[in-house]
């Protein structure tokens, strides 16, 4: 990539709308599955706007990632180097996650998402959506880009699946939430979440704070990044925090659906400037 | 079968270009695309002692392309399988399958792969690969008025001109394992943080 004006929008939108994919999937997986009212996010509409939600966002996803090839029509090929080339992983991971999403939204006009078989077919994509989200991560650890060849660059990837997944989960929930009459947990599930987000946050922060530290220690190409962090992007680091910080806010103190799809909002957003800080802090060993 | 690489006598280099120019020519690069680069290393200053001045300051030239590198970490990125590598090293790229995600970019530490936008794919140093294969010299190399960038078997130049892969601002040589073998300049430092800094980034860039 080279210095100047960032060009890598396309791919901070595919790796973030794949993301919240796999996180969403793996969200909806979850609370169907394991929470008490689980009965209620097995509900065919429910099931259904969720899993419609996953594959648009794989769409827009490889749309974007489309955007930032010279030559699409050659994208094709990209499925074939798998045995060498993590990208090409990544694509295939893709390919199967969005077919077996796809799938699954069929299946459910056959098969109630309680019965067996529907979990099972759920179990397998959470299964799936984690790989992808690996093989995103894999592509991004190369041995010549300290500021991405370090394990927090898989962990910033996991917790930003669970952090966009699980908000597009609860504002898909607050949206449909008055088809279901809630008691219970359900009743105080936008409050665990915002919990759940705000703890998640953190963790993003802790991994942000380990990764400046490791690679300050290293000197070169590592060291460059965490200048640049200090430097010309430390506008755009101050804004990430304090928006991230004011949705903890929102989500911890909010006591109504307005100020939670703030909070919500705010997240993303914040999520979006993580992104965009990843790429925008890469630095190559050599020339 | 033995490996192709490229020596240069970054003590006698004068950074005249003429390499850089040659290779746009023969391959007809878009303004923009540069296979080979020469890098120009600035540093030192004055120093005062007691009523002297004295200065340290130094320039040298670092004539690079791709490095057709012994493990090519491009080949090893590349989803369509259009980065490839020959038996004797050389490392080229299919326009037919490339598809331009600008991975190679990312990851080879020379800025060797080069993206051409009228083409949308990436392009790079091959070599000259059609030269190779009939008994001639790359372009750059028959361009070189100093006589200071050579060609040849790798083996032969390890044994003529030493193992040196690397000097700054040129990345580890134990990342990619390059098919190159360098002169040293008196001023090029040989650990990884050097004192020059390049001058000329902006065109190389």
């Amino acid at each position: 990539m080279r210095a100047g004006k960032f060009a890598e929008w396309p791919l901070v939108f595919f790796t973030l709308f794949s993301q919240l994919a796999a996180g969403l999937f793996l969200a909806w997986g979850i609370a169907a599955v394991f929470l008490p009212e689980a009965n209620s996010f097995q509900e065919v509409l429910f099931s259904r706007v969720v899993l419609t939600t996953v594959l648009a966002a794989l769409i827009i996803g490889g749309g974007s990632a489309a955007a930032h090839l010279g030559k699409i029509p050659h994208g094709m090929y990209s499925l074939t180097n798998w045995r060498k080339s993590w990208l090409s992983r990544e694509a295939l991971l893709a390919v199967g996650f969005g077919l077996f999403s796809a799938a699954a939204l069929m299946l459910s006009w056959f098969l109630p998402v309680s019965s067996l078989l529907f979990s099972l077919v759920i179990l397998t994509g959470c299964l799936m959506g984690i790989g992808l989200v690996w093989g995103i991560s894999k592509l991004y650890r190369l041995r010549t880009v300290p500021a991405w060849n370090h394990p927090g660059t898989p962990a910033s990837f996991y917790l930003t699946s669970l952090l966009t997944g699980s908000t597009a989960f609860m504002i898909i929930w607050f949206i449909l939430r008055g088809e279901y009459h809630l008691e219970a947990i359900s009743g105080r599930l936008p409050e665990l979440s915002g919990f759940l987000l705000a703890g998640l946050t953190g963790l993003q922060l802790i991994v942000f704070l380990s990764t400046i530290i490791f690679l300050s220690r290293q000197g070169g190409a590592g060291a460059a990044s965490v200048r640049l962090l200090g430097s010309s992007l430390l506008r755009e680091v101050i804004v990430r925090w304090m928006t991230a910080s004011a949705a903890v806010g929102f989500l911890i103190w909010s006591n109504g659906p307005v100020l939670y799809v703030v909070g919500y909002g705010l997240l993303i957003v914040s999520e979006v400037l993580g992104r965009y800080l990843f790429y925008a802090f890469y630095r190559r060993s050599g020339l | 079968m033995s490996r192709f690489g490229f020596f240069l006598d970054t003590s006698a280099c004068t950074g005249c270009k003429a390499c850089q120019i040659a290779c746009k020519d023969k391959n007809r690069l878009p303004v923009g695309v540069l296979w080979r680069k020469v890098v120009e290393v600035q540093g030192g200053s004055w120093h005062q002692t007691g009523v002297v001045w004295t200065n340290s300051v130094f320039t040298y030239f670092i004539s690079t392309a791709c490095n057709h590198c012994n493990r090519p970490i491009c080949v090893g990125v590349c989803p369509t399988g259009a980065m490839q590598q020959r038996e004797d090293g050389i490392v080229w790229v299919d326009p037919a399958r490339c598809m331009g995600c600008r991975y190679c970019e990312m990851a080879c530490p020379y800025h060797a792969p080069q993206f051409d936008p009228a083409q949308g794919v990436m392009t790079k140093c091959n070599f000259c690969m059609d030269l190779i294969d009939v008994g001639q010299s790359p372009a750059c190399v028959s361009a070189c008025q100093m006589r200071t960038l050579h060609y040849g078997e790798l083996e032969e130049l390890h044994e003529k001109y030493g193992g040196l892969c690397a000097i700054h601002p040129l990345p580890d040589g134990e990342l990619t394992e390059p098919a190159l073998v360098l002169m040293p300049h008196p001023h090029a430092v040989t650990d990884k943080e050097g004192e020059g800094r390049i001058g000329n980034v902006e065109e190389i860039e």
